[in-house]
């Protein structure tokens, strides 16, 4: 009889408590907590990509011709020799050849996970410069940039050259020099999965399309139906692919065939959107540099080098050639 | 049912109980006919004598004071002590799981970004204690949603809840290509990063500041003076000396025994009460200047070194372009927050110390943070001379002077400080409970002493008019 007398006053007493609790402190958490908590608005967005612009900013210049034939450079005038005074002399004596490349490009530049060492056909070629100017191809300091910091970096001489996947038009030529043409790329299309290969940008008619901040391609992709969504990386653009957050990539094949050896899901189409001539940029105000450049691609298409490097496997056995098919190096145009 | 039968056997017994008392005071009042007629408006308009009435209705007032004042100051002890439970239960706890889901979270992407520095399969070290700090950080998390009681806090539960997973999910992934030689192992990486910069600690930050000001309003509440009580004391020991004074100048006794008594009853009940509760709020403050507060100070600097080494790594794996810049921005930001002897975090808890085993901890961090940086900056001239193995060696080096050696010097130095305030801030609340001890039971019979003596001490003066 006792115990739930006890009990009830007990509960009694705890209900007072709680009453008094409540009415005196209203911040306390037992009182009655009904809260739902909430999500913001943009919770179920997927992960983005630091950097994205969504839709892209694009560049201000599209089609310009005025230059003419965008692959002609200054014909080599004293060959492989470094007179004094020149930028090659400067360079040597600064004892280090300042290159901008990419390091995230899967066989062009990019950094090894395995060895963290720089590897790719962009770095190899800067590589092969280093090794003309030093007689050592490892006097290189490298500087890692980003698509839209190649000609700026050129411009304000951060850097002696940038070999990064760099396409020949005459709207760069008039904010920098560029080398004659060492690569020949085509802009294509990749899809992922099951999304049906397409070969032309008007089939991604408001569909979104993936590229790099201040590259050639993005503007391509703004002048179709497609949307263009722009990312600071080339590798962004396959991480959003993967993800589902674009529907397709354009950019050129040696681009995208990096994307394909890393994912079986990348798609590529075969028909080439547009010819996609690589330079190396150069200070319009280094054409003696430009002219060594250029001598020492000479070499590289004569001597072999060239071919082997295009043909230089990594360890998963991937290669340009094995990815893009046997190539020869292209013809040097000058001026 | 049995439960039910002793409801109702015990409702008749109080109320028959109530019953004898409600009869008591009818009877007294049934003595006031014999007084003249008209007597009843002269002692309410204050001019009567010491009438049967007027002293009725002096102890009618006292009892009521005296009353009140038990009342009032049983329900002081008792909510304050609440409080001081919340202090230590509720809103500590939701204070200190705030607090290690941001160091968490911040640990667990900055031994992220470490591990993927170093290349190739990460150390067992690394991913052990990325794993820890995942699964403390959702432990912390679901303390914190057990504990938050404001709409903006639980929000941010909700969205680092949403969040943590689709992070994992990124490093994961990063991980897995990584693994395979693959470059999109680190564009996963970044992407990783940037959801915890961007979405995670912001709200992890948000929970924090939530939790913070839940605490720091616990406390404020635990330690505010028990006005209502003291007002209801002060009253009822006013009324009692103007009683004895009023009646040792009607009568020719100078004491009262009964109104003494209650007096000093009274007297004790303001005595135990204003210690007590004095007491209570000296180690709720002493908790929160040299305990909880000195955690977030502290806590802050922390995590400024957690998102330092982050950004450190972040740099490098970045792999150049813009966004190693922004990266590097953010180690400097954070690093200059640490080496602030004006305003940062470390000279705050440096000032507001009164520990002295505490001293040489802080200093030690201070100049711990001075070495990493010195190092970060020298590879950070490697990296930028395009040394970019020797950087990252010497961002992984766990030798003397190494970058990760040192940051994790200073995190231990700084886990150290943090968990010495903790230790501080446990002690001052289970003190501060500690002087309530037997208040409320205290409070409330000697309420009901000083009731009964002032009752004892009118009766009487009361029955020499029957």
């Amino acid at each position: 009889m006792k115990t739930p007398q006890r009990a009830f006053r007990r509960s009694s007493r705890r209900l007072l408590a709680v009453a008094v609790a409540c009415g005196v402190l209203a911040t306390m958490a037992a009182c009655g907590s009904d809260m739902a908590p909430k999500l913001p608005d943009d919770a179920a967005s997927p992960p983005m990509p630091v950097g994205v612009q969504d839709p892209a900013q694009l560049p201000d210049v599209t089609t310009d011709d005025s230059c003419g034939d965008a692959t002609a450079s200054y014909a080599p005038s004293n060959g492989l020799n470094i007179g004094s005074g020149s930028t090659m002399a400067q360079i040597k004596a600064n004892g280090v050849l300042k290159v901008g490349v990419d390091q995230n490009t899967y066989l062009f530049g990019y950094r090894d996970p395995s060895t963290n060492d720089l590897s790719g056909f962009d770095v190899a070629i800067a590589r092969e410069i280093a090794r003309a100017i030093f007689g050592d191809p490892s006097k290189i300091q490298y500087k890692a940039i980003s698509s839209d910091q190649r000609v700026p970096f050129v411009q304000q001489g951060e850097v002696d050259m940038v070999v990064r996947t760099m396409t020949m038009n005459c709207a760069r030529w008039k904010d920098v020099a560029f080398s004659s043409e060492y690569f020949r790329a085509h802009q294509q299309i990749a899809v992922y999965g099951a999304h049906k290969v397409v070969e032309t940008l008007e089939e991604l008619k408001g569909e979104r399309v993936c590229a790099a901040t201040g590259s050639t391609s993005i503007r391509k992709i703004a002048d179709s139906a497609a949307t263009p969504v722009a990312v600071p990386e080339w590798t962004d653009c396959l991480v959003m692919l993967q993800q589902g957050t674009v529907d397709a990539i354009s950019t050129d094949n040696a681009i995208l065939a990096g994307f394909a050896a890393q994912d079986d899901q990348v798609k590529l189409s075969t028909t080439s959107l547009s010819e996609e001539p690589y330079g190396i940029a150069i200070s319009l105000e280094h054409r003696d540099l430009v002219e060594y450049v250029n001598a020492v691609l000479e070499d590289l298409r004569g001597n072999g080098t060239w071919a082997a490097l295009y043909a230089k496997a990594d360890d998963s056995g991937n290669s340009l050639k094995s990815l893009l098919g046997p190539a020869s190096p292209p013809a040097a145009v000058y001026k | 049912m049995p439960t039910g039968t002793t409801g109702n056997t015990m409702a008749p017994v109080s109320s028959q109980q109530s019953g004898t008392s409600t009869v008591d005071i009818p009877r007294q009042r049934g003595g006031s006919p014999v007084v003249a007629p008209g007597a009843k408006r002269e002692h309410l308009l204050g001019r009567g004598r010491n009438t049967p009435g007027r002293l009725t209705l002096l102890m009618a007032v006292l009892a009521f004071l005296a009353l009140a004042s038990g009342v009032a100051g049983v329900a002081d002890v008792v909510g304050r002590d609440d409080l001081i439970d919340g202090v230590s239960d509720g809103s500590g706890r939701l204070g200190v799981a705030a607090l290690e889901v941001y160091q968490s979270l911040s640990d667990a992407d900055a031994t992220a970004t470490s591990a993927f520095l170093a290349g190739g399969v990460e150390s067992p070290e690394l991913r052990d204690r990325y794993d820890e700090d995942i699964n403390h950080a959702s432990i912390q998390l679901a303390t914190a949603a057990a504990s938050i009681s404001t709409q903006e806090g639980a929000d941010a539960v909700a969205r680092l809840s949403a969040d943590l997973p689709v992070y994992t999910g990124l490093i994961e992934n990063a991980r897995t290509y990584n693994q395979q030689g693959l470059p999109v192992g680190a564009a996963y990486l970044r992407e990783a990063s940037g959801l915890m910069q961007d979405r995670l600690l912001p709200a992890a930050q948000e929970l924090q500041d939530n939790a913070g000001a839940q605490l720091a309003e616990t406390q404020d509440s635990a330690a505010t003076l028990p006005w209502i009580a003291l007002a209801f004391i002060l009253l009822t020991l006013g009324v009692l000396a103007f009683t004895q004074i009023d009646l040792s100048k009607r009568t020719n006794r100078t004491f009262n025994v009964g109104l003494l008594a209650g007096t000093i009853a009274m007297v004790l009940v303001l005595g135990w009460l204003g210690v007590a509760s004095f007491l209570a709020a000296g180690h709720i403050d002493s908790g929160r200047d040299r305990g909880s507060a000195q955690i977030e100070r502290l806590a802050e600097a922390r995590i400024a070194a957690l998102q330092a080494r982050s950004a450190e790594s972040v740099t490098l794996i970045a792999r150049g372009g813009k966004s190693a810049a922004d990266y590097e921005a953010s180690f400097v930001q954070q690093m200059n927050l640490l080496l602030d002897t004006a305003n940062g975090p470390l000279a705050k808890a440096k000032a507001a110390n009164t520990d002295p085993a505490l001293t040489p901890i802080l200093d030690q961090a201070l100049a711990t943070a001075q070495a990493w940086n010195e190092t970060h900056a020298t590879l950070r001239g490697d990296d930028q001379r395009g040394e970019y193995t020797k950087a990252v060696e010497l961002a992984l080096s766990t030798e003397d002077g190494g970058a990760a050696k040192l940051s994790r010097q200073l995190d231990d130095l700084l886990a150290q400080a943090i968990g010495s305030a903790g230790d501080h801030f446990r002690s001052q609340t289970s003190a501060a409970s500690n002087s309530l001890t037997g208040a409320g039971i205290g409070v409330g019979l000697l309420a009901v002493v000083c009731l009964a003596g002032a009752a004892n001490g009118l009766q009487r003066r009361i029955a020499e008019y029957r």
